[in-house]
């Protein structure tokens, strides 16, 4: 059959958060070596330990080669031409409070959609703000001191909480782990840093905004979370960037832990600038997160929404090495344009009675190429593991792509695994039953669409799933016809 | 890893000296993409759970003759319309054909002009890494058959029996089959591997239109044995391929099919039932690639592991763009019944078309305790309970066989290797 | 009878040998043997026979094949020959007959695609064929239009004689009006509350269980 023409007129959506904000920054001159993570470490009076910490890391990032395994398409990254560090210069030294953060980044904000004080207020989530490497407030962090939660930059947590950093820092994600993940050890600017204590359940949802706005600069953030026995925390993160013809690279490190009892759901909705419909520009996403389901009784649970991004190329993983622990991952991943996503998530148990649940969604609009990859495997100790598998795939037009790429590895016979996956289109048929009931093309498609992720955005906190859903919307903007 | 010596040597035997110039040099090519890489290793994503390279030396070396007496005696499933091979080569002329069927070993085809031959022995990859197996039976190309059915007519069955000769069982043997058949022919390939040693057989296979391949295999290998098989399938319009695969054997089995269906309404269905007890390792690469529009595949296999028995299962479907209205099924489905056997499977699905219905699911599990329960609630015992279950699950694989004399010869090989395995 | 959870199914499950219970307390003795020290198998070719609530599909095992081994097995159990396939059949075919079942039942695999009301028939065409000494029939009346529900009643009633007994598992009267009971027990918290003729049925299906809760099972505790 023929091309449907309603399709290609609304493939022309357009990137809604592609402005870049006009102010001072402090950044290193771009390329990379060891004075450069001196350099880094310097301006953030790093010690001495993380200094050496990030040398190692480079140093085995020297013997890596760039992985190619993934069913993407990628134009050779030239690290020497990015730049490693870039803060915002907001007078002399970095904001102590929201008050003193510079209005002209507050207001990026507000263009982003995400107001950061009424709207954190508003919805009692405390926002950390990433704006290229640092940190540029975090909001609520009284009432979280009240609960003995820590929520901080990831650079305030080494000064004030350096323990606790050393202790988990690479305990999850080893820095040799992979290529992207090593170079992130040796560069990463800043992040968000979380631990909440034994027993507490922290009292409002924590959420972190990143934003690439400098040009020529990398994204390099650590995200580590530490939930204590016994403890629960939900974590937010949103993302965007500005509208740049060349490509931008982002390869951030997130660590989960997860001891005897704790429970950890972490969100993302990441809207990274995806390049225009010729393919021109966009992030490179390349994110290594992964959680540690380290005591018996644990749970981590991922959810992501994933629209934004030229490429994107990360598996939010969990290891399930205490008895009876749970891995969750839900996913929604849109392509469209010249879009490409290789996402997924790797279940390792290793405990006994082990359980994870994997729900994919993959959308693929335009020319857009959408790889489910995953991994699950049972380890010979690991009695009584089960897990189920659901990734679905949904095309729409006649020049995208679905792919599906589960690895399932059992070494013991008391496991139970399925793994189920469908590729399906809009049917005619369904899009004809909405139009006969009068309801329009457009809205048919965000209808179905939204039916189809709706496994997922159930897992989203509210607010997340609002915003998810109208994201996915204006994604889909011209994708149907 | 170094590559075992004997095969190294192989490759240093001329090809005969009445067969043309292009093959002599096809050969030295796949001599040097061989040896360029070496044996298939688990670095190679096609050969990440079955490292040919990594086996090689506890395997090869000690295959010792003796080892495949039994195996060689065996009688073949079905004793009509036989050839025998022995290390790959054929001992014997084979069946009597109708009219417009011709059969002739591969050494005696390629003495003579036939460019068909030529552009399909050409048309092989023998430089990837991934190949390597491929690249080192065309650099050892001189034991095969060539099988050519003319247009319309039904061959009937050809049962292939594929034994070995005590001598030299430690070497590597090569063989290579070619196929085609005319627009609206048909044949019944039947073929019986029960092979000590290591043996390396590539098909291929070229079904023009409407024309109908049935096509059964099974294996009862030794311990300690390598079967390494390829089938390359390019299939017209309307074509249709029918293949089963029974793995009974206690060696190593390495079994890769690639469909091309290269033309609307190409049909292919894959099907294959799995039992590695002892150390038996199966591993099936499936590749169906839907490249036109309005073609089917299914993708059927099922295995039960017992034992320090290892299967891997990779099923790819790839439907390319512009293959509009492909339809492609894949199921994988395994019972895990040993504390030290071990499954890997990998379903994959890559969808560039429109209008496409694709589904697999893949599972690894148990016998369901509720049915062994109900069995025994009816008296039978649990034992037996459990068999008659591994049985259905199994038999269901080798029920799709259309051919009655074919599926019953199979069952009872099914049946007696479930019988004397607990 | 009895209301739902009150325990009648586990009572079925528990004398067939299912696995997922624990007895705490109490011997379950049958024809002079204890019967929890048997396995299921066992006790099967002893004669007790579960017609289940929700028969299980067995896909790829022919519904004869299975029938044959399980007869053949109890045969053997008790030191009998087993039956070869001309005695086998005819003997199938009688109870088919008896039972109004067509014959393709027995090329299908057990229980596989049947509907809710085939299984049902099925399960009582298997306690035709196996002749049991002891049929306990869980909710077997349960989801079956009146003529599945006709079939199930004929087959128990053509079953019944002095050396075999039957115990139904049944929430409603429905079914007791094609097969008059000769004792109604009701169980409740996992004990038998209550025990009376065909009419203990009648007076549950018109006052419900509630009626039992609001004093029947005081008065039942208050005597033991």
């Amino acid at each position: 059959m023929s091309s449907n023409p309603t399709v290609e007129r609304h493939l022309e959506g357009r990137y809604k958060h592609g402005f870049f904000t006009d102010i001072e920054a402090d950044s290193l001159p771009p390329g990379l070596d060891e004075d450069v993570i001196a350099a880094i470490s310097a301006r953030k009076r790093e010690p001495e330990w993380l200094l050496e910490w990030r040398l190692r890391a480079y140093r085995k990032f020297l013997k890596m080669t760039e992985p190619h395994w993934a069913h993407l398409e990628i134009e050779p990254i030239d690290l020497q031409a990015i730049s490693y560090y870039s803060a915002p210069k907001s007078d002399k030294d970095k904001p102590q409070s929201l008050d003193e953060v510079d209005p002209k980044l507050l207001e990026t904000y507000d263009k982003l959609g995400v107001p950061l004080h009424e709207r954190a207020r508003l919805a009692g989530v405390a926002v950390d703000a990433v704006f290229d490497s640092v940190s540029v407030g975090t909001t609520f962090k009284k009432e979280l001191e009240k609960a003995g939660v820590i929520f901080c930059s990831f650079a305030e947590a080494v000064h004030d909480h350096p323990d606790l950093v050393r202790r988990y820092l690479g305990s999850v994600v080893p820095q040799h782990d992979n290529y992207f993940a090593a170079l992130n050890s040796a560069v990463f600017s800043d992040g968000s840093f979380v631990y909440v204590p034994k027993g507490v359940r922290c009292p409002m949802e924590l959420s972190t905004y990143f934003r690439i706005n400098a040009a020529e600069t990398g994204q390099f953030e650590r995200t580590l979370v530490v939930a204590d026995e016994g403890s629960y925390v939900s974590y937010l993160e949103g993302c965007t960037a500005p509208m740049r013809d060349e490509n931008q690279l982002h390869a951030a490190v997130v660590e989960l832990v997860a001891l005897e009892g704790a429970e950890i759901k972490y969100s993302t909705v990441q809207n990274w600038y995806p390049g225009d419909e010729n393919g021109k520009g966009g992030i490179y996403n390349f994110v290594t997160k992964r959680g540690d389901c380290r005591g018996d009784d644990s749970r981590i649970s991922w959810t992501q929404v994933e629209t934004g991004s030229a490429i994107t190329w990360k598996y939010p993983s969990c290891v399930l090495s205490g008895d009876n622990s749970v891995g969750e991952f839900y996913s929604v991943a849109l392509t469209h344009n010249h879009q490409q996503a290789d996402t997924g998530t790797k279940m390792v148990h290793l405990g006994s009675n082990t359980r994870s649940t994997i729900i994919s969604k993959g959308i693929s609009a335009g020319h857009g190429q959408n790889a489910y990859r995953g991994l699950v495997k049972v380890g010979r100790k690991a009695e009584n593991a089960r897990n189920f598998t659901q990734c679905d795939s949904m095309l729409i037009g006649k020049r995208c792509g679905a792919h599906t790429f589960p690895y399932i590895e059992v070494q013991n016979p008391t496991a139970k695994v399925e793994h189920e996956a469908t590729t399906s289109r809009i049917g005619e048929d369904q899009l004809f039953y909405c139009l006969q009931r009068g309801i329009s093309e457009e809205d048919a498609v965000s209808m179905i669409v939204d039916g189809f992720c709706k496994q997922v955005f159930r897992e989203l906190p509210m607010e997340f799933a609002v915003e998810a859903k109208a994201l996915l919307e204006v994604s889909l903007e011209g994708a149907v016809g | 890893m170094s590559t075992p010596a004997h095969i190294v040597e192989r490759l240093d035997r001329p090809a005969p000296e009445s067969w043309p110039t292009w093959s002599r040099a096809l050969r030295d090519r796949a001599r040097e993409g061989f040896l360029a890489h070496g044996l298939p290793h688990s670095r190679l994503e096609d050969w990440k759970y079955t490292s040919l390279a990594g086996l090689a030396d506890g395997v090869l070396d000690t295959i010792g003759p003796g080892e495949g007496d039994g195996a060689s005696m065996r009688a073949p499933v079905i004793e009509h319309r036989v050839l025998r091979l022995e290390d790959g080569r054929p001992v014997d002329s084979g069946p009597e054909w109708p009219e417009g069927v011709e059969l002739r070993p591969l050494s005696e085809a390629l003495a003579e002009p036939d460019e068909a031959l030529r552009g399909m022995l050409e048309a092989l990859n023998t430089q990837h890494p991934a190949q390597a197996m491929t690249a080192l039976n065309t650099a050892d190309l001189r034991h095969g058959l060539v099988l050519r059915v003319s247009e319309g007519v039904d061959a009937g069955r050809l049962v292939l029996a594929w034994r070995s000769t005590t001598q030299g069982a430690a070497a590597l043997h090569n063989a290579r089959l070619l196929v085609s058949l005319a627009p609206g022919a048909r044949l019944d390939l039947v073929e019986d591997f029960s092979v000590a040693g290591a043996l390396n057989v590539i098909h291929q296979v070229s079904l023009g239109e409407r024309s109908l391949l049935r096509h059964a295999r099974m294996q009862a290998n030794p311990a300690a044995s390598w079967l390494i098989t390829r089938i390359e399938l390019a299939q017209s319009a309307d074509s249709r391929f029918e293949h089963t695969s029974l793995d009974l054997g206690l060696g190593l089995a390495r079994h890769d099919v690639r469909c091309c269906l290269a033309e609307s309404g190409a049909r292919c269905d894959l099907a294959g039932a799995y039992l590695p007890t002892g150390k038996a390792h199966v591993d099936h690469h499936l590749d169906v690639r839907h490249e036109a529009p309005g073609c089917g595949s299914s993708q059927t296999y099922r295995g039960v592991l017992h034992d320090e028995g290892r299967a891997v299962f990779n099923g790819r479907v790839h439907v390319l763009p512009g293959a509009d209205d492909s339809e492609a099924h894949q199921s994988n489905q395994n019972l895990l019944l040993s504390r030290n056997a071990e499954v890997d499977t990998k379903p994959e699905l890559i969808i560039e078309a429109d209008e496409v219905v694709a589904s697999h699911g893949a599972t690894v599990g148990q016998l369901d305790e509720l049915a062994v329960f109900y069995l025994r609630s009816r008296g039978i015992e649990e034992s037996a309970a459990r068999r008659m279950l591994t049985g259905a699950f199994c038999r269901s694989v080798v029920e799709c066989i259309e051919d009655e004399i074919v599926r019953e010869a199979f069952m009872a090989r099914l049946d007696d290797h479930l019988e004397q395995d607990r | 009878m009895g209301p739902n959870g009150s325990g009648k199914s586990t009572l079925g499950n528990v004398i067939a040998g299912r696995e997922g219970y624990q007895v705490t307390k109490g011997r379950v003795e049958y024809l002079g043997k204890d019967l929890l020290a048997l396995e299921p198998e066992e006790r099967a070719c002893e004669g007790v026979f579960l017609a289940f609530q929700y028969p299980v599909e067995i896909p790829g095992v022919n519904n004869t094949y299975f029938l044959r081994a399980a007869l053949n097995a109890r045969r053997k159990y008790h030191g009998e020959a087993e039956l070869d396939s001309v005695g086998f059949l005819k003997r199938v075919r009688e109870k088919l007959e008896v039972l109004h079942i067509g014959d393709e039942l027995l090329h299908r695999a057990v229980n596989e695609g049947f509907s809710g009301g085939e299984k049902k028939r099925n399960e009582i065409f298997q306690m035709a064929v196996l002749e049991p000494r002891l049929a306990i029939l869980d909710e077997t009346d349960s989801g079956l239009d009146i003529d599945a529900l006709k079939t199930v009643a004929e087959g128990v009633n053509r079953l019944r004689s002095p050396d075999r007994s039957m115990v139904l598992v049944t929430h409603y009267q429905r079914l007791l009006d094609y097969i008059e009971p000769d004792h109604v027990h009701v169980l409740a918290g996992g004990r038998i509350v209550t025990s009376g003729g065909p009419g203990l049925a009648r007076r549950l299906e018109e006052e419900g269980y509630a009626w039992l809760e609001d004093g029947g099972i005081a008065e039942v505790a208050e005597a033991s």
